[in-house]
């Protein structure tokens, strides 16, 4: 048993003995009647500060929550003094008989045990004043009435002294719900589900208390104030039970919330939609959901990199999952009081957490890979224009000049020698050479498609067609250089299929900017049938497709022609 | 015939201005860059102007540019295009809508000292010259109900010829044969074509071009 068990032990069996006293003093003081059932209540109330403050204490020590409860309840049969037949103990019971209240005035300082607003902090001052300073006075200015123990300390005689200290209990009370009005508010979702049994039981027993206070006051004979008394003790045993229910509402509740979890997760869920479902069960619409890394980062659920912060405004909760950090939730801060709650919670959404998260990861890569895809194509395609460019400024050049010598060798021999043919044959080779040279440059990267874009390209393009093609591209503008060399492969490749296989007595290519895609087809009238999956050409094709995010269809039914059709993004 | 000639390879450069020299053309400037033949065109008053369609500084159409340019501020100053593409985007566009003065060759054809000098002389005289090699991809080009398929093979080479830019003399020379026959055979293209009748060589060229074309 730890020290602190022990001491609180100690206190409670010193609080047990404390009301037995109070009952000794109410019961045995001949001077001042109480109904038996208001001492009951009062007894009640006692000790279920006393209890409800030992309990928490005790569960939570590091929360003011617990020692406040216990001081009220303490306090609170301080109320006893007064019926005291002792001048002595009377009298110091009219003066400090009703500290209890400032004490329980402490309310406002829930959950954390430290009073937050101004407002709050004033109403409990007041309170302060009026039970040590106000009773001071007020037992300075009112003489003990006859039948009753003398007062000490009575100086004057005032008459009202003590209807005006009452009417300013009752004030101090109506002051205290105004600030809790206030605190309400200006609280969040979480924060409110949080207040609602202390503000609302606390509302209630001020308000009776201050009713009580204004209308009857400590005159116990009055049997309607007597009522009313009851009716605000009955109150304040809820309040304490309230204290309990507010400081162990998240255990309450986190078997609700992770029941409504559980429900919810059955259903798989992206991130975005766990973010919500997690928001959901703890009642947070602001919460967030964030992704642990391997690298230690941290993403959120749209996968973009972000750090988690934790300050007096927002609450941070890591979620681990076999003893590993895999996600955290930032929430309001009410809710980092609520660590059971969010511990259930996480516990629960784990599985469907780490889910989410290799979701999120694995959609990082795939973006990564998509972009790296792209990049290599673009390089690719760059490394073909360099090519096309080197075999025209440098080899053909070269081949030119060489036929040039040529020519000027054969000036040089005698005509219709050996040498002469020799020199003949090698310049019909040569000029087959670039003949070859020019066909694989094109092949490799057409300059007209750098120069001059792409109706230019087609257009050439469906002129060297062994069958009629028509080109049918109005661009007002160029696209973009991957999409145009793409546009053109797949014309080039389609062409060249309708030409081998379809027996197609024509074909028509079209070029178009339709939703901000790049749409190309050919389309012949041949004998269909085709396998997209045959050779390795339209393929190729479709993957040079896919790396700039679009797609390559091709309809092929027997016997009625062959549509190619790619679609491209490409933001106009 | 006086020319300048502009070329970035100086190898090329120096060969093609000893093959038209050895043929009797007076090579009159040798440029490295379309800046410098603006220069010696403007300077020694060529009456041809022979450019590479590639050039520094960007290496794509620098020949295409300065050609129009030449023809604009200089029109006595033919200009005859040579280039590496066998593509009639780059004939066409650089033909516009006037072909006088201008001409596009493949680059392969400096080796042909005669086509060369031909093709400069028409542009030298305000006439065309569009490469051989071209004019034959754009008749084999496949049509649909094909209307060359009514020419008989002699109008197919009066067509062939008057797209590379040739007069009527020029077909008949050619041909070996009188320009009255040309003449008929002309008339007979056009009829068979439905093409508007006459112009001269230049004027045809853009018919011709934008009948095969489509």
């Amino acid at each position: 048993m730890t020290g602190l068990r022990q001491a609180l032990r100690g206190l409670g069996v010193l609080g047990v003995v404390w009301a037995a006293l109070y009952v000794l003093l109410v019961t045995g003081g001949g001077h001042q009647e109480q109904w038996a059932s208001v001492t009951v209540l009062k007894t009640v109330v006692g000790l279920s500060f006393l209890g409800v403050g030992l309990f928490v204490w005790d569960r939570r020590p590091d929360n003011r929550m617990g020692a406040i409860l216990t001081a009220v309840g303490f306090t609170w049969f301080l109320m006893g003094l007064e019926f005291a037949d002792t001048p002595g103990l009377h009298t110091a019971g009219l003066v400090i008989g009703h500290v209890s209240l400032p004490v329980a005035f402490m309310l406002a300082a829930f959950p954390t045990g430290h009073l937050v607003t101004r407002p709050e902090r004033l109403v409990v001052a007041a309170a302060w004043v009026w039970a040590t300073a106000g009773a001071l006075v007020t037992a300075l200015l009112e003489p003990a009435p006859a039948g009753q123990p003398e007062n000490l300390l009575a100086v004057a005689d005032v008459a009202g002294a003590r209807t005006a200290y009452q009417l300013a209990g009752s004030a101090v009370a109506v002051l205290l719900v105004v600030a809790l009005a206030l605190r309400w508010a200006g609280s969040s979702p979480p924060e409110r589900r949080e207040l609602a049994p202390v503000v609302g039981t606390g509302t209630v027993a001020a308000l009776l208390y201050a009713l009580w206070m204004a209308l009857y006051g400590t005159d116990s004979r009055a049997a309607a104030g007597q009522v009313l008394q009851i009716l605000s003790l009955v109150a304040m045993t809820g309040l304490a039970l309230a204290f309990l229910l507010g400081l162990y509402r998240a255990r309450v509740l986190a078997g609700r919330a992770v029941r409504r979890l559980v429900a919810d997760l059955a259903t798989p869920v992206d991130a975005h939609g766990l973010r919500d479902r997690l928001a959901r069960a703890l009642g947070d619409p602001t919460l967030e959901l964030l992704f642990a890394r391997p690298d230690g980062g941290w993403v959120d659920v749209a996968g973009r990199a972000t750090e988690p912060w934790e300050g007096p405004a927002r609450g941070w909760s890591p979620i681990a999952r076999d003893g590993r950090t895999i996600a955290g939730i930032a929430h309001d801060p009410a809710l980092s009081r609520d660590r059971e709650l969010v511990a259930a919670v996480g516990a629960t959404a784990a599985l469907a957490i780490e889910n989410a998260r290799l979701e999120a990861e694995l959609r990082a890569r795939v973006t990564e890979v998509s972009a790296s895809r792209s990049r290599l194509l673009a390089a690719a395609d760059q490394e073909r224009r360099r090519l096309e460019r080197n075999l025209h400024d440098g080899a053909q050049q070269r081949l030119v000049s060489l036929a040039l010598r040529l020519r000027m060798a054969t000036g040089c021999v005698e005509a219709d020698s050996e040498a002469a043919r020799f020199l003949e044959g090698a310049m019909a080779e040569l000029q087959q050479a670039l003949d070859e040279l020019r066909e694989l440059a094109r092949g490799i990267h057409p300059a007209v498609l750098t120069d001059r874009g792409l109706p230019a390209a087609l257009t050439g393009l469906a002129g060297r067609a062994p069958l009629p093609v028509d080109v049918d591209a109005p661009l007002d503008e160029r696209l973009p250089a991957p999409v145009e060399a793409a546009a053109y492969f797949v014309v080039a490749e389609a062409l060249t299929n309708v030409a081998r296989y379809s027996a197609a007595s024509g074909a028509t290519v079209r070029v178009a900017r339709e939703n901000g895609h790049a749409v190309v087809e050919v389309r012949d009238d041949g004998v269909g049938g085709a396998d997209p999956g045959r050779g390795t050409g339209l393929s190729g094709l479709a993957d040079r497709v896919a790396a700039l995010d679009g797609r390559l269809l091709v309809e092929s039914p027997p016997g009625a022609g062959t549509l190619v059709r790619a679609e491209i993004p490409c933001a106009s | 015939m006086r020319v300048v000639i502009a070329e970035d390879s100086v190898l090329l450069r120096t060969g093609i201005a000893r093959l038209l020299t050895d043929a009797g053309v007076e090579v009159v400037g040798e440029a490295g860059d379309a800046r410098d033949l603006m220069r010696m065109v403007a300077l020694r008053a060529p009456q041809a102007a022979l450019v590479d369609i590639r050039m520094p500084p960007t290496h794509t159409d620098e020949g295409l540019r300065a050609a129009r340019e030449i023809r604009e501020r200089f029109p006595a100053c033919g200009v005859l295009v040579l280039s590496q593409h066998l593509e009639e985007a780059y004939a066409v566009e650089l033909l516009g809508d006037d072909a006088s003065g201008l001409g596009y060759l493949l680059k392969d054809r400096v080796t042909d000292v005669a086509v060369l000098v031909d093709a400069l002389r028409r542009v030298a005289e305000g006439g065309s010259a569009l490469d051989p090699e071209i004019v034959a991809g754009l008749l084999s080009r496949r049509r649909r109900d094909d209307p060359l398929d009514a020419l008989t093979p002699k109008e197919r080479e009066v067509l062939q010829l008057m797209a590379e830019g040739r007069s009527n003399r020029g077909i008949a020379d050619h041909l070996v044969v009188t320009e009255r026959a040309v003449e008929k055979h002309v008339t007979a293209i056009f009829g068979k074509l439905g093409l508007p009748a006459g112009g001269e060589a230049h004027r045809r060229v853009l018919a011709v071009l934008a009948f095969l074309r489509g």
